[in-house]
C-alpha cells in the first residue's frame, strides 16, 4: 500500500493529476503544448481555470508570460507547495 | 485620428462602469471612434468582426457602429486603456436573444485576460435584460481560430451551420451558430462573478 501512495505522488503523476484537473475544469478533450496554439477564447478560459484550481488571482504580467502548458502546470505545483 | 461626432452620436445613456479584475466596461464614449475605426478596419480584423470587409465611410462609422445595436461598452484596463468594444445586437426582447460580439485591439487578442470583460457584458446582459440564450456567429475559419469550436459542447451549443453562405478570404465558407444560456453560463461562471472584485492590475 505504501509503494501505492507513493507511485501516486510521484511529481510526473501529479503533474498528470494536475493536467486532468485543467481538462475538466475546461471541459476540453485535450491540451496543447503552446498556449500559442490557442485562439483568444481559448486562452481566456484557459487562465480562468488556472487561477481557478489554484484559489490564486496571478498579476497580469505573469499571466502574459505563460507560453506552455508546462508553464501552467509549474504554477500549480508551486501553489500548491509541492517540490 | 479624428473623427467629428454630431452629439446624438453618443452613447444614449451615462458613462457606466462595471468592474472585473482586470477590467471594465464603460460606455463609448466620443473620444473612442478614432481607435475604434482603426481597429476595425485593420486587415486583421476587417474580414472578422460586424462589418464582414465593408467598413463604412468614417463620417457615416458612429450610424454603423449602432446599427441593430441593443447595447455596447467599451472594455478597458483598470488603467483606463482601451482594450476592444463588446456589442449586443439583433435582439428580440420578448423571445429573450441577443447575439453579441467582441472585438480587441492588436496588440490585446492574444493575450488571454481580456476575455474577463466578455464575462463580465454577458453577465451585464443576463442581469439587466430577460435574455434566456446569447448567440455567437462567425465564419467558419474565424470560429475556428477564436476557439469557439474547442468550446462548443461543453460551454456553447452549435446550433446552426449555414452552409458556404459567407463570402470570406475569396470562397464561401459555412457560418456557425453557436448559443450560450443562461444556465450554462452560470453554471460554469457563477462562482468566479459571485466573488467579490478585488483588483488585481
Amino acid at each position: 500500500m505504501a509503494e501505492l501512495i507513493a507511485a501516486a505522488t510521484t511529481p510526473t503523476t501529479r503533474r498528470e493529476a494536475d493536467r486532468a484537473e485543467l481538462l475538466a475544469r475546461l471541459g476540453w478533450a485535450r491540451l496543447p503544448d503552446r498556449l500559442t496554439d490557442l485562439g483568444p477564447l481559448e486562452r481566456g478560459l484557459l487562465l480562468l481555470a488556472l487561477q481557478e484550481s489554484t484559489e490564486e488571482e496571478y498579476p497580469t504580467e505573469l499571466l502574459e508570460s505563460l507560453t506552455t502548458i508546462d508553464d501552467c502546470l509549474y504554477y500549480m505545483t508551486v501553489k500548491r507547495g509541492r517540490a | 485620428m479624428t473623427i467629428d461626432i454630431p452629439t446624438d452620436k453618443l452613447a444614449p445613456s451615462a458613462p457606466e462602469v462595471v468592474l472585473g479584475r482586470r477590467t471594465r466596461l464603460r460606455a463609448l464614449q466620443m473620444a473612442d471612434y478614432g481607435w475604434l475605426y482603426e481597429t476595425l478596419t485593420d486587415m486583421d480584423a476587417v474580414g472578422r468582426w460586424r462589418f464582414r470587409g465593408a467598413p463604412p465611410e468614417p463620417e457615416h462609422f458612429p450610424d454603423v457602429l449602432w446599427l441593430g445595436v441593443q447595447t455596447q461598452l467599451v472594455v478597458e484596463s483598470l488603467q483606463g486603456e482601451p482594450i476592444g468594444l463588446v456589442t449586443s445586437y439583433g435582439a428580440d426582447l420578448r423571445s429573450g436573444y441577443t447575439k453579441v460580439a467582441c472585438v480587441f485591439r492588436p496588440e490585446f487578442q492574444q493575450r488571454g485576460w481580456p476575455f474577463e470583460g466578455v464575462l463580465r457584458f454577458v453577465h451585464h446582459l443576463l442581469t439587466h435584460w430577460p435574455l434566456r440564450k446569447i448567440y455567437f456567429e462567425a465564419p467558419a475559419p474565424v470560429a475556428k481560430d477564436a476557439g469557439l469550436a474547442t468550446v462548443a459542447g461543453d460551454l456553447l451549443v452549435p446550433e446552426a451551420c449555414l452552409t458556404d453562405h459567407d463570402l470570406f478570404d475569396g470562397r464561401h465558407v459555412d457560418l456557425a451558430i453557436y448559443a450560450l444560456t443562461r444556465d450554462r453560463f452560470y453554471a460554469r461562471f457563477g462562482a468566479l462573478l459571485d466573488r467579490p472584485v478585488e483588483v488585481n492590475a
